[in-house]
């Protein structure tokens, strides 16, 4: 898929017939449902932070000064950026696999900036 | 809201509309004139019968438009100074304008219909000047609160979003005006910290102070960040967060910038992951170092804050 706004420059249209064929089974719809936010984060949110984040999350329980909330994400790499902009206020508890990548994320920073 | 039109000043704006319409329906019947403008005909006839004294100074036959009508068809002549039809108001320009904003996001135009749709709201726009977005996403009842407070020269208290900050405060503030800036509204307004602006759409609520309080004092202007950036990699999503795009030098990938938040700035190179290093300033440079140490403290204690 290609976002519209990044396409820079002309779009010319190549002046020739069946120049390709669409399969069979195509079908936006489920090509729209199974890539877009069909993984789920458990996150620990600082309580009274984080709020856009809070729209499309839900609330799992609450204790102390943290929330813990499921969220839906498309893209790792996006729910990445998103809790690093949150810093000390988000937390990943879940999938191990993503709070890894941010720890990684992390330790680069720390190097490039060293 | 557009003032009511007295019947003077309807019977005027139909008078000028008529000179324009005639010209170019020359031999129109009285009573489909009638129809076209909504009127009767008797009040047609009697705006006809005014039409035949307008002219230029001089006031000669030379100079009045000529008109005939007896027959019940009506052609006009010698109309040169009003033929023209007169500009669309500053309420009808708007309507005109938000109506093309919707028709455009239509998902069903052909590419010609939309340059045609643009070059339409191009010229409405140039008539209207620049700023002449329209926004749907500010409640209008906090506009209208701030625009009283502006005029009775009251204090606000607004809660506000700031999403650089992350967190909902609320503030008071002495609202100087709201402006639109490349289509967001804007308030701008004196706090305690100075002149600051707020974005009409991440206010959540506002009221009015009544205790005649004085404007705070309008010193201490924020201090302009000029910033070094080194990519570690080519990174669109990056280059588009920092607003750096068209800046981005491709060879040493490198770009300067400047803004006027530090928060914002620690914020956004936390979020490119690694793709950016902050070159300078050093502080600045210092704080995203020590953010991340933080957090990869918190994270060595199993995710557990102290």
């Amino acid at each position: 898929m290609f976002r519209l706004d990044r396409i820079v420059g002309e779009v010319t249209l190549i002046e020739r017939e069946e120049a390709f064929t669409v399969p069979m089974e195509f079908d936006v719809k489920t090509l729209l449902g199974t890539n877009s936010y069909s993984n789920e984060a458990l996150l620990r949110l600082r309580k009274g932070k984080a709020h856009s984040l809070r729209e499309s999350a839900t609330l799992v329980s609450s204790d102390g000064e943290w929330d813990l909330v499921k969220i839906k994400y498309a893209d790792e790499q996006q729910i990445i950026r998103q809790s690093l902009w949150y810093g000390s206020d988000l937390l990943i508890v879940e999938p191990l696999e993503l709070r890894d990548r941010l720890i990684t994320a992390l330790q680069k920073m720390v190097e490039i900036h060293a | 809201m557009p003032k009511e039109k007295t019947p003077a000043l309807l019977k005027v704006s139909r008078l000028l509309d008529l000179v324009p319409y005639l010209t170019t329906h020359q031999n129109i019947s009285v009573s489909d004139l009638a129809l076209r403008f909504q009127v009767s005909k008797k009040e047609i006839v009697d705006d006809l019968n005014t039409l035949w004294m307008c002219g230029l100074p001089g006031y000669t036959p030379l100079e009045l438009i000529d008109l005939s009508f007896e027959d019940g068809y009506v052609t006009i002549s010698n109309a040169q100074t009003l033929e023209s039809p007169r500009s669309l108001t500053g309420e009808e320009l708007i309507t005109l304008n938000l109506g093309i904003d919707l028709l455009l996001t239509s998902e069903t135009l052909s590419s010609e219909q939309i340059m045609r749709i643009k070059r339409i709201q191009e010229k409405i726009q140039s008539i209207m000047g620049s700023n002449s977005g329209i926004i749907s996403n500010v409640d209008s009842a906090h506009r209208a609160v701030i625009l009283q407070a502006i005029s009775e020269r009251n204090s606000l208290a607004i809660d506000y979003h700031s999403l650089v900050r992350d967190e909902v405060r609320t503030r008071t503030v002495s609202p100087l005006s709201i402006y639109v800036d490349n289509r967001v509204e804007y308030l701008e307004a004196s706090t305690r910290d100075g002149v600051r602006t707020f974005r009409l759409d991440r206010v959540s609520s506002v009221s009015i102070i009544k205790e005649n309080e004085k404007p705070v004092a309008q010193t201490a202007t924020a201090r302009q960040i000029k910033a070094e950036l080194q990519f570690t990699k080519s990174d669109r999503y990056s280059a588009e967060s920092l607003g750096v795009l068209a800046a981005l030098d491709m060879n040493s990938l490198t770009a300067a910038i400047e803004c006027f938040s530090p928060e914002w700035l620690e914020r956004t190179i936390l979020s490119c992951a690694g793709a950016v290093e902050l070159r300078s300033p050093q502080d600045l440079r210092t704080e995203v170092r020590l953010r991340a140490l933080k957090l990869l403290e918190i994270y060595s204690t199993d995710g557990l804050p102290a």
